[in-house]
């Protein structure tokens, strides 16, 4: 069962990125072709399990704030950024369709 | 340099100002210049060690240390949060990245005044089993460069180029951190362990790797692999040794909600004599195929070991082993896809240049920064976590997940103590072997042994046990229960006196001095 190019461009919507080339599109087809061995477990009333803490109860911290302000240390490492804002390109902009990307996928 | 044989050597020689800090630090980082060739470190912090070890001085002048990892020089791998130096994950998503604080554990090494030299090599964001795959390029083993290794396997001809294309990996993914605690650069280093990744490189390079029970130690400024299964791992040269970071190391972090809140107490490891009280699990499913004769023999020859000292050693049976290395790859994959979605240029790593929207800037900088192992890995994940496919593949692989854990509670619950198992299944392969095959199936072979007492959460360390026939190291690795460190490490370090392994004699050629060994101390604490 091969993926088919819908669910291939979809994916690489949803990862935001890219298969590259035909290797790369190979590589999910051989770990899909690998995690198929799991459906040779009989899983019947099993629960999944999450967490092996599972049977703590995980500690949350009081909604205090107890640091902070500090602004500039983490706009050091933006790229673009004016006052104390991170700049983005503009938004609301839909990928472009697979015929119009730059997309290994198109020859397929 | 100091003499080798029983640990509390360095830092008592750092008490007794025998060495003083500063003289041990330059040590460690004329050493780290010599050895270069072995790509261990990404980064050298020179003059914040170098800063790091005079104020421990004043300490020790004073008589006040803060304890003993005071002065000892240490080095992290590059996926830890480490202040005002560049953490990069062997990326170049993150080249160029200053961290803005320390990890928890970077924090509470450098609080007890722990010397920081620099951070390690890996594969990128940890991802591989090679050290092979990360933009500063791969780490080579010391032990390619031992007399050790050269005696067995070079040709007589022993020309240049011969040492040039012989050189081991380190395993990976921590084979940085590894390979300077192997070649006497530091004194302990921090690794990271998701399938394998400490006591693989560990098991390769003839050091202690220590993968501690998800939840004793903070993950908290480690960036994450996957949530449910990282940890901080200890590199180090002897069992005494580990279970001193451990105790630095250990306990909750109100920044990490998946610390457990139980108290936490250091201990010392008492001196083991008799181990007839003691029940040794031999799991069956853990002679894998493809595991080496060597090993084999090796294994057997331990648990031989302690049947003759008296111990009750038992065959048993972990039923779902074989479907742990597919379970792990659905459940790594997924947490994978999730953990990379922030690295999408805005405000820190890579950006690329493209601006015509936020989501094709997003693309294109994921596109330029993730290599292919990282990229696969995301879109892999990102297939399992589909609609269509989440109850098929990432469900699946939970429930899979819980019959791997039952298999070891049922194992402990029978009265086993302390399970015994291969670490790898060969020793370290040369890396122009290492490279034929591709990333992932890498992985899926060498993570066999190591990846399902992270799917279940239990301590695990590897002990280095013999030479091969190449001369290169061997260990095993005794999975203990979940918050027994104390007990696994006890049994552990039992087991070091007993194999009593060889220290690496490392024959480093210098330029200017010609070549020289190195006979260091086997430990700090």
């Amino acid at each position: 069962r091969k993926v088919t190019v819908e669910v291939l461009d979809r994916l690489e919507h949803l990862a935001l990125v890219d298969f590259r080339d035909a290797e790369g599109v190979e590589r999910l087809q051989k770990a899909i072709q690998f995690a198929d061995q799991l459906h040779e477990v009989n899983t019947d009333g099993v629960e999944p399990m999450d967490s092996v803490l599972e049977d703590r109860c995980l500690y949350l911290r009081e909604d205090d704030v107890t640091e902070g302000n500090c602004t500039n240390e983490l706009l050091k490492n933006a790229r673009e950024k004016v006052e104390e804002y991170f700049v983005a390109p503009p938004g609301n902009i839909p990928l472009p369709k697979l015929e119009e990307r730059e997309t290994f996928l198109q020859g397929s | 340099a100091l003499k080798g044989g029983s640990p509390f050597q360095v830092s008592a020689a750092l008490k007794e100002g025998r060495v003083t800090p500063t003289e041990l630090c330059q040590k460690c980082l004329s050493l780290i210049k010599s050895t270069k060739f072995l790509n261990a470190y990404i980064t050298v912090a020179e003059e914040t060690a170098l800063k790091q070890a005079e104020e421990s001085e004043k300490r020790y002048g004073r008589g006040q240390p803060l304890g003993v990892l005071d002065g000892i020089p240490v080095a992290v791998k590059d996926n830890f949060n480490a202040a005002g130096i560049e953490t990069t994950c062997a990326s170049k998503m993150l080249k160029g990245y200053i961290s803005p604080y320390n990890a928890t554990v970077v924090q509470k090494l450098l609080d007890q005044g722990a010397v920081l030299l620099g951070k390690t090599n890996l594969d990128e964001f940890a991802m591989g089993s090679g050290s092979t795959d990360g933009i500063f390029g791969p780490v080579r083993n010391p032990w390619s460069y031992s007399r050790q290794y050269k005696e067995k396997s070079v040709p007589k001809s022993h020309s240049q180029e011969d040492e040039e294309s012989n050189w081991v990996i380190t395993g990976g993914s921590s084979g940085g951190s590894a390979a300077a605690v192997s070649s006497f650069t530091c004194f302990a280093a921090l690794g990271s362990d998701t399938g394998g990744s400490t006591r693989n490189p560990a098991a390769h390079c003839g050091v202690v790797g220590l993968k501690p029970t998800y939840g004793l130690i903070s993950r908290h400024g480690l960036i994450p692999l996957v949530n449910s299964m990282d940890v901080p791992g200890i590199l180090t040269r002897c069992v005494d040794d580990a279970a001193v970071v451990l105790g630095t190391l250990a306990g909750h972090d109100p920044k990490d909600s998946t610390t457990i809140q139980d108290n936490f107490k250091p201990f010392d490891l008492p001196n083991l004599t008799d181990v007839s009280k003691l029940s040794i699990g031999i799991p069956k499913e853990y002679h894998a195929p493809g595991l080496s004769s060597e090993i084999l023999s090796l294994w057997s020859k331990a648990a031989d070991l302690f049947k003759n000292a008296g111990a009750k050693v038992i065959e048993v049976s972990l039923p779902h082993t074989r479907y742990s290395i597919v379970c792990y790859h659905v459940l790594c994959t997924a947490e994978v896809a999730s953990n990379m979605a922030r690295f999408d240029g805005l405000e820190y790593g890579h950006r690329s240049d493209m601006n015509k929207s936020t989501e094709s800037m997003y693309a294109a900088t994921r596109r330029e920064g993730f290599n292919d192992v990282v990229r696969g890995r995301i879109l892999s994940g990102n297939y399992f976590l589909l609609k269509q496919n989440y109850e098929n593949y990432f469900i699946k692989a939970q429930k899979v997940r819980r019959l791997i854990a039952n298999d070891f509670v049922k194992v402990f619950g029978s009265g086993v103590d302390i399970l015994l198992t291969p670490t790898t299944l060969s020793d370290a392969v040369p890396y122009m072997e290492f490279i034929k095959e591709d990333n992932r199936t890498r992985s899926a072979q060498d993570d066999i042994l190591t990846q399902a007492a992270n799917m279940a959460g239990l301590p695990a360390i590897n002990v280095p046990t013999g030479l091969s026939e190449r001369g290169l190291p061997v260990g095993l690795q005794f999975i203990g229960q979940s918050f027994q460190e104390k007990q696994l490490l006890t049994v552990a370090k039992w087991f070091e006196k007993q194999v009593k392994f060889p220290m690496i004699q490392l024959e480093v050629k210098r330029h200017d001095h010609g070549a020289f060994q190195h006979q260091k101390s086997a430990s700090f604490s």
